[in-house]
């Protein structure tokens, strides 16, 4: 209960803070949260999301806090790498903001494997164990995965935000 | 049809499409060709363990399970479907366009899943096929569940790949 209560406040007080600085935070957040949302529908099969409460399930082990959580890290990451490097081209702020992700989720999924919520199927933990652990916790083939899942769902972001013209890459307060 | 048959003919229409994309002006197609390769390649990285992919010549595969070929056929796929839409719906607006290039993907799919799982190229992992309600398309033994899964695949990769090539093409 505390873990899903934590994630709420987190995304309220996200969603307050990021809106105070672009207008079009809340529907960025949307469009993010529909592609990992797209994203962890597909895979599903891949993981389990355990022991949290029945409400924070949507479909089968798919959960809704989750996705936010997801949407929190994606989100904040964007702003602290255009906040940082407004300036920097596409390109860089992509990968950037692909390896700040990275740097989030690794203690995350150390927190989430610890507390007994992340788990796997046989055949994952089989295909884990191909390479090794970092931190003896967090498997590196994760990691790949992190890569391959973030840049997909970074790019569907980036794609609708474009078709709606939604700037996302400036901040009020931030570096000109 | 034998798997060798099949590999050859995956290639060709692969060689085909990039050849009419050339003829009909389209620019940088080697570059999009390798952009959606990369694309498919990442979502093939994440969704690895819940397919295999039997039966075909070793030096069809890349690594472990994931084949080149069946990278290019998804590509093909891809590229088709933006030139039937494109091609059809030329002054449609791309947020407009994008729902479009899921069906038209969907249903160049399904006959391809099909042939893949009657050449006992395709089968699915227990991991997904646990998942599965056992009905299937009718008049194939593709899973109504390709039905769900092939517009989700597609809503991922197509716009990792127009993102992309809108702003380095």
């Amino acid at each position: 209960m505390i873990f899903e209560l934590a994630i709420i406040v987190l995304t309220i007080a996200l969603l307050v803070f990021l809106s105070s600085k672009n207008k079009n935070s809340w529907k960025v957040y949307l469009i993010t949260a529909v592609g990992v949302l797209l994203f962890e529908y597909y895979t599903q099969a891949l993981w389990f999301n355990q022991n949290l409460e029945k409400w924070a399930y949507l479909y089968l082990d798919i959960s809704w806090i989750m996705t936010l959580m997801w949407t929190d890290v994606i989100l904040l990451s964007i702003f602290i790498v255009e906040s940082l490097r407004p300036k920097y081209s596409e390109v860089k702020k992509f990968f950037m903001s692909i390896g700040v992700i990275t740097l989030f989720v690794l203690p995350i999924e150390w927190i989430l494997i610890r507390t007994n919520i992340r788990g796997y199927p046989q055949v994952i933990l089989d295909l884990y164990e191909s390479l090794p652990r970092l931190f003896g916790i967090v498997p590196l083939k994760e990691l790949i995965y992190v890569f391959a899942f973030m840049s997909l769902v970074l790019a569907f972001s980036r794609y609708w935000q474009a078709n709606y013209n939604l700037k996302f890459d400036k901040f009020n307060g931030g570096k000109k | 049809m034998n798997i060798l048959l099949f590999e050859a003919l995956v290639v060709i229409v692969t060689i085909g499409i990039l050849a009419y994309m050339k003829y009909s002006g389209q620019k940088n197609v080697m570059k999009r060709f390798g952009l959606m390769l990369v694309a498919v390649f990442l979502f093939q990285i994440m969704s690895e363990p819940m397919w295999v992919n039997n039966n075909l010549d070793s030096w069809a595969y890349l690594y472990g399970n994931v084949s080149w070929v069946l990278t290019f056929g998804w590509v093909s796929i891809f590229f088709l479907t933006f030139l039937i839409v494109d091609g059809v719906f030329k002054k449609m607006q791309e947020k407009n366009k994008f729902w479009l290039y899921l069906l038209v993907a969907t249903i160049i799919t399904v006959p391809a899943e099909s042939l893949i799982l009657k050449l006992g190229i395709r089968s699915y992992a227990d991991v997904l096929s646990q998942t599965f309600s056992g009905l299937m398309i009718p008049l194939t033994q593709v899973p109504i569940e390709v039905l769900f899964a092939v517009p989700m695949i597609s809503a991922l990769i197509i716009p990792f790949y127009k993102y992309i090539s809108s702003k380095y093409l």
